[in-house]
């Protein structure tokens, strides 16, 4: 039967955000990592409120919603594990949520510690580049993608 | 009866059938000829020259079956002179048709492979009849993915059929919006998202695309990625196009005329100019 670090560390591995980690790295975030599931409806993250955690997503989809005072929340994108990771608040101060992220499937993901993290990147600088590093690859593709959807390509041209 | 280069210059008469109401700005006309000729048989991805009397002629993509002989289908955005002219027009009406024109998709490099569709907006339209073939045909490819990315839910062409073909269990059809509104519960986000997403063999796939040059520039970018090769990557050009038989050049892109040579083109036949401002 497989402890609960084995099995993190199993979920962890055949996760993209670990491709050409080492193990050591991995072993690091194993160690931040809890597993955890979300049933459609429930909330990953809240606006405002504390970025204690980023999160891996294994399977199932999240949505990232803007709340519009008088018209609800709105989606502004959907992720699923090819997305690979929920959250980069934690990053910088004050570490709060800008968004809320909903599960609109049954959704399971690997919840890291982020305080943990903070201080493990300040700790091992190594380990530090290779987790931003990571963060800033995901993160640079979607604000690509963003700025293309923010030019209406599809809107009538004459 | 016209024969030879006279065919392909003068319209022929066509009835409207139908029109269907597809988007806000886009609808579908059903078209059969007017003497009861049989329609001209059309490859997926050709496309005809359309004549609204009194506004113009504007090429629009065969959006129909190409089983269907007697019925000609277009889908039409109404953005210019002539196919805001096409909106006015209901069942009864008549326009004057030329075509078809152009290279379409080709079906037999397919044959065997996983095909993976990338369909942004409008450019849904040239890409339906190569989906009916290849529906026709299903058992004679791999996987199949439609992925499509349209502006808004509420710009989603094809909607009942788009549901129909994702209840199939040979297909799969993803859908993703740009803006989502409420009780909209699909994916929100880049057509372009989609491709991680998509079961193919890199070596064993080929790859269609139509829609805005910018969302087929980071399509080839993402299946580039997943491993395709330039040579399986296959995209409709879309350009100002005017006698359709490649003498006038208004569609010249750089060395091609997209009326004559494309609109469907290999990526590896245009790489080196796709990205050239001036053309």
């Amino acid at each position: 039967m497989m402890n609960g670090d084995s099995m993190i560390k199993r979920l962890l591995e055949s996760h993209t955000f670990a491709d050409q980690l080492i193990p050591a790295h991995i072993d690091t975030l194993v160690g931040l990592a809890e597993p955890q599931s979300y049933e459609v409806g429930d909330y990953l993250t809240r606006t405002g409120k504390p970025a204690n955690h980023c999160y891996l997503i294994c399977c199932g989809q999240v949505t990232i919603e803007l709340y519009e005072p008088g018209r609800g929340p709105r989606a502004v994108e959907t992720l699923s594990p090819a997305d690979s990771i929920l959250g980069c608040s934690w990053l910088v101060k004050p570490y709060t949520w800008c968004f809320d992220s909903r599960a609109i499937e049954p959704t399971q993901t690997l919840a890291l510690d982020t305080k943990a993290l903070r201080s493990a990147c300040e700790t091992d600088h190594e380990f530090g580049y290779q987790v931003l590093m990571k963060f800033v690859t995901v993160y640079a593709e979607r604000l690509r993608t963003s700025r293309i959807q923010l030019t209406d390509m599809y809107s009538a041209k004459e | 009866m016209y024969t030879g280069e006279t065919a392909t210059m003068v319209p022929t008469i066509h009835q409207i059938d139908r029109v269907i109401h597809e988007t806000q700005d886009t609808f579908t006309l059903e078209l059969h000829h007017s003497v009861g000729e049989r329609g001209a048989v059309f490859r997926p991805g050709q496309f005809n020259m359309i004549y609204a009397f009194g506004a113009g002629e504007a090429a629009i993509s065969i959006s129909g079956s190409p089983h269907e002989p007697d019925r000609l289908t277009h889908t039409v955005r109404a953005v210019g002179t002539v196919t805001k002219a096409l909106a006015t027009l209901k069942a009864g009406d008549e326009i004057g048709v030329r075509g078809p024109f152009g290279k379409g998709w080709p079906m037999d490099a397919a044959r065997g492979h996983d095909i993976v569709i990338v369909a942004g907006g409008i450019g849904l339209a040239p890409l339906r009849p190569l989906i009916y073939e290849i529906i026709r045909d299903r058992g004679q490819f791999g996987n199949v993915a439609l992925l499509y990315g349209a502006r808004s839910p509420e710009d989603i062409l094809y909607e009942q059929e788009m549901r129909e073909w994702r209840s199939r269990l040979d297909l799969e059809v993803i859908v993703t919006v740009d803006r989502a509104s409420a009780g909209w519960h699909g994916c929100v986000g880049m057509v372009t998202k989609l491709i991680p997403k998509t079961p193919f063999n890199p070596y064993r796939a080929i790859a269609y695309v139509c829609g805005p040059e910018i969302m087929m520039s980071y399509s080839i970018r993402e299946l580039k990625k997943q491993g395709l090769s330039e040579d399986s990557i296959f995209l409709s050009m879309e350009r100002n196009m005017k006698c359709a038989i490649g003498h006038c050049g208004h569609c010249q892109f750089g060395p091609h005329f997209v009326c004559k040579d494309g609109p469907v083109f290999r990526y590896k036949k245009i790489q080196k100019i796709m990205d050239i401002r001036e053309l």
